[in-house]
């Protein structure tokens, strides 16, 4: 799950992006309002979810949600603000956002609201299974074989894009895209380490690994048989 | 009695009117009574003098000629302009009456010297009546004549005249009353339909105006003028309404960073390290929380103006050198300098601590936002009396300019936090320069740097 954040209070955005990464999010952070205008516009669809704060230098977030509206009518769009009148959060959401989160706000709403937009963009799906697999987003947990399991954030989340997309092959450039931010400098071997940790943690001994490699390609999970 | 508008000034025109008509009235009434009494006396005097003439007055007696007139029909009757005559003696003896009198006597009073003229009845009549001495040659009072002619004419025109001035008075006085009132509501309607539209205007709609009426008069002006009234009011509750706005993006700006880093600190287990670095963010928030409220307090008070003033001589130049070493590290820290010109025997009477606020926060202005290794001037002019803080920074545009003292207005408008402070110093300044009559103003022009000036007031002239 990718996620754009535009925030200019570098102390603000730096407790969301490291609350949400360690969430398995990869977060894209943008200080003012033209970077996160450019990085909406340029990147629109590798974004699963778009976090705006109202007042930002540049272009306020209402120009950012317009724009992005223009472009594309379901992303997901959170506005974090300050203003916290009936008229502000009215007008916040005719502007096009899904939701409005009043500043200051429990860290814990903002990722159950976001977890409740991505359900409904993606489907009703919380949980997703492959054999005795199982991965629960609202518990941000996995099972294998009903005992739970220790993932890191980055595990998780190339987990859940695999399962996500069972059945169809997931490219290198995509998981580089879902699983990992901006900074990230598209060196595409740390997938193959990332994978190879999944393999040690969920396979089954002595059977096939339930993640089938594509050479070239990238990784896929098949369906059930 | 509460009376309205319109009807206190139908009320005065009415009395005032009233007053007037009232007057007209009696001197109407007094000239037609004074008119038709005149015209009754002459008539008396005419036939005095007739009957004078058939009279012959020698010593102590009166001798009576005989005359066909003593025989008219006016001595006989009394039905249609009957004329008495009375003549008596000194001794108030009867010597003659006109046949008309019948049993009637005319009235007669003995005491009367002179002439007189007065008004009696005789059957049910009214009459007027003259009364008038009989001499003889040497002028001796030997007898009375009274002569009596009817009146009842001029006293029925006289009546009719008082009845219907009577009658006529009170219809016209409420006649006057009502057409004033109506004229008055007619006048006031604008006025009234002014008070309606003002009333309807509030919170919710307080950008809405008065309608201005075509024709500039009186009620344009009271429109104008409350419109005028309205557009003052609505700025100020804008501003208050921003001011608002500010104050808590500002106080909840460092909350949310406060509660969202702890929150996600706690959310599991993390090294010392990450929890120390953490920590001393949120002291950090916490201190630029607190460093606003200070401000913001300062600012209400100074608002509520309960600021004692305690004036003193102040040296300004030793004044200077004391701030100069307080902003020392601050200067260094961005490799800037200060260039302080000010004379040394130059004092000025105002309030030292307050005049220390104004200068640390153009100071502190002039070192946040001017260039890294830039140049800051504090010259004094004497041929302005003016105090210059001036910067060598990146300046003002204009747009900005007007807004500068105003509350948590910034510059940059970015609210981040490249330049720390909430936009409430130079406000502060400009409020403490304003209670110690300090004209502060700036000058600027982009690229240029910028150009504080402390217009201080009534300095004694060098």
């Amino acid at each position: 799950m990718r996620v754009l954040l535009v925030e200019d209070e570098t102390a603000i955005a730096s407790f969301i992006a490291e609350g949400l990464e360690e969430e398995g999010f990869a977060v894209d952070v943008a200080h003012n309002g033209k970077e996160g205008l450019r990085l909406a516009l340029e990147n629109l669809a590798e974004y699963d979810l778009i976090l705006l704060d109202w007042m930002l230098p540049g272009a306020s977030g209402i120009e950012i949600c317009r724009a992005i509206r223009k472009e594309d009518q379901t992303v997901p769009v959170i506005f974090l603000t300050a203003k916290d009148t009936v008229d502000d959060v009215v007008f916040g959401l005719e502007t096009g956002a899904n939701d409005y989160l009043r500043k200051p706000f429990a860290f814990e709403e903002l990722l159950a609201r976001m977890r409740v937009l991505l359900r409904s963009s993606t489907g009703e799906q919380n949980t997703f299974h492959y054999a005795d697999i199982e991965l629960d987003l609202v518990k941000h947990q996995v099972f294998k074989a009903g005992a739970p399991l220790d993932l890191t954030q980055k595990e998780f989340a190339l987990l859940e894009l695999l399962l996500r997309n069972k059945g169809k092959a997931c490219r290198r450039t995509r998981i580089i895209e879902k699983v990992w931010d901006i900074h990230f400098d598209h060196d595409t071997a740390v997938i193959d380490v990332y994978i190879n940790f999944l393999r040690k943690k969920l396979d089954t001994p002595g059977q096939p690994s339930f993640i089938q490699t594509l050479r070239g390609i990238g990784y896929r999970v098949n369906d059930d048989a | 009695m509460k009376l309205s508008f319109r009807n206190r000034i139908a009320l005065f025109t009415a009395a005032a009117t009233g007053t007037i008509i009232g007057m007209v009235f009696l001197l109407v009434y007094g000239v037609v009574y004074r008119t038709a009494y005149k015209h009754l006396d002459e008539d008396i005097q005419v036939e005095k003098d007739e009957i004078l003439s058939n009279l012959l007055q020698t010593k102590d007696s009166i001798f009576i000629y005989s005359m066909p007139e003593w025989e008219d029909k006016e001595h006989q009757q009394i039905e249609v302009n009957p004329t008495f005559l009375q003549i008596l003696d000194e001794s108030g003896m009867v010597l003659f009456r006109s046949s008309n009198l019948q049993n009637d006597i005319l009235l007669f009073d003995p005491k009367l010297t002179q002439y007189a003229f007065f008004n009696s009845q005789i059957s049910g009549q009214r009459i007027r009546q003259g009364q008038f001495p009989i001499q003889n040659e040497q002028g001796t009072v030997i007898g009375h004549l009274t002569v009596g002619i009817s009146q009842e004419e001029s006293a029925l025109v006289l009546q009719n005249l008082r009845t219907t001035l009577l009658i006529a008075y009170p219809l016209l006085l409420l006649v006057l009353f009502l057409s004033t009132s109506l004229a008055a509501s007619k006048g006031i309607a604008p006025v009234q339909a002014l008070i309606k539209a003002a009333s309807g205007i509030g919170g919710k709609n307080m950008q809405e105006r008065l309608p201005l009426p075509e024709n500039e008069d009186e009620i344009y002006q009271l429109a104008n003028t409350i419109n005028e009234l309205l557009q003052r009011i609505e700025n100020g509750m804008l501003r208050e309404k921003q001011f608002t706005a500010d104050a808590s993006h500002e106080i909840r700006t460092p909350l949310t960073a406060i509660r969202g880093t702890l929150e996600v600190l706690l959310r599991k287990q993390r090294e010392p390290a990450q929890y120390e670095e953490k920590i001393t963010r949120v002291i950090a928030e916490v201190d630029r929380l607190n460093g606003m409220l200070d401000q913001l307090l300062q600012l209400a008070r100074l608002e509520s103006e309960q600021v004692p003033l305690h004036s003193q001589t102040v040296h300004l130049a030793s004044f200077c050198k004391t701030l100069a070493e307080r902003w020392q590290s601050g200067l260094e820290k961005k490799n800037m300098q200060a260039h302080w010109q000010i004379p040394s025997g130059l004092t000025v009477t105002t309030d030292s601590k307050l005049l220390g606020i104004v200068l640390d926060n153009l100071l502190g202005n002039a070192i946040k936002y001017g260039h890294a290794a830039g140049q800051i001037y504090c010259t004094w002019r004497p041929e302005t009396k003016t105090l210059h803080i001036r910067d060598d920074g990146p300046g003002i545009s204009a747009e900005h300019l007007m807004h500068l003292f105003d509350r948590f207005y910034r510059v940059d408008d970015s609210r981040s936090t490249k330049v720390p402070g909430a936009g409430l110093g130079l406000s502060i300044a400009k409020k403490i320069a304003d209670l110690l009559g300090i004209h502060l103003s700036v000058h600027s022009e982009e690229g240029l740097g910028a150009d504080f000036v402390l217009q201080f007031p009534n300095l004694p002239v060098p």
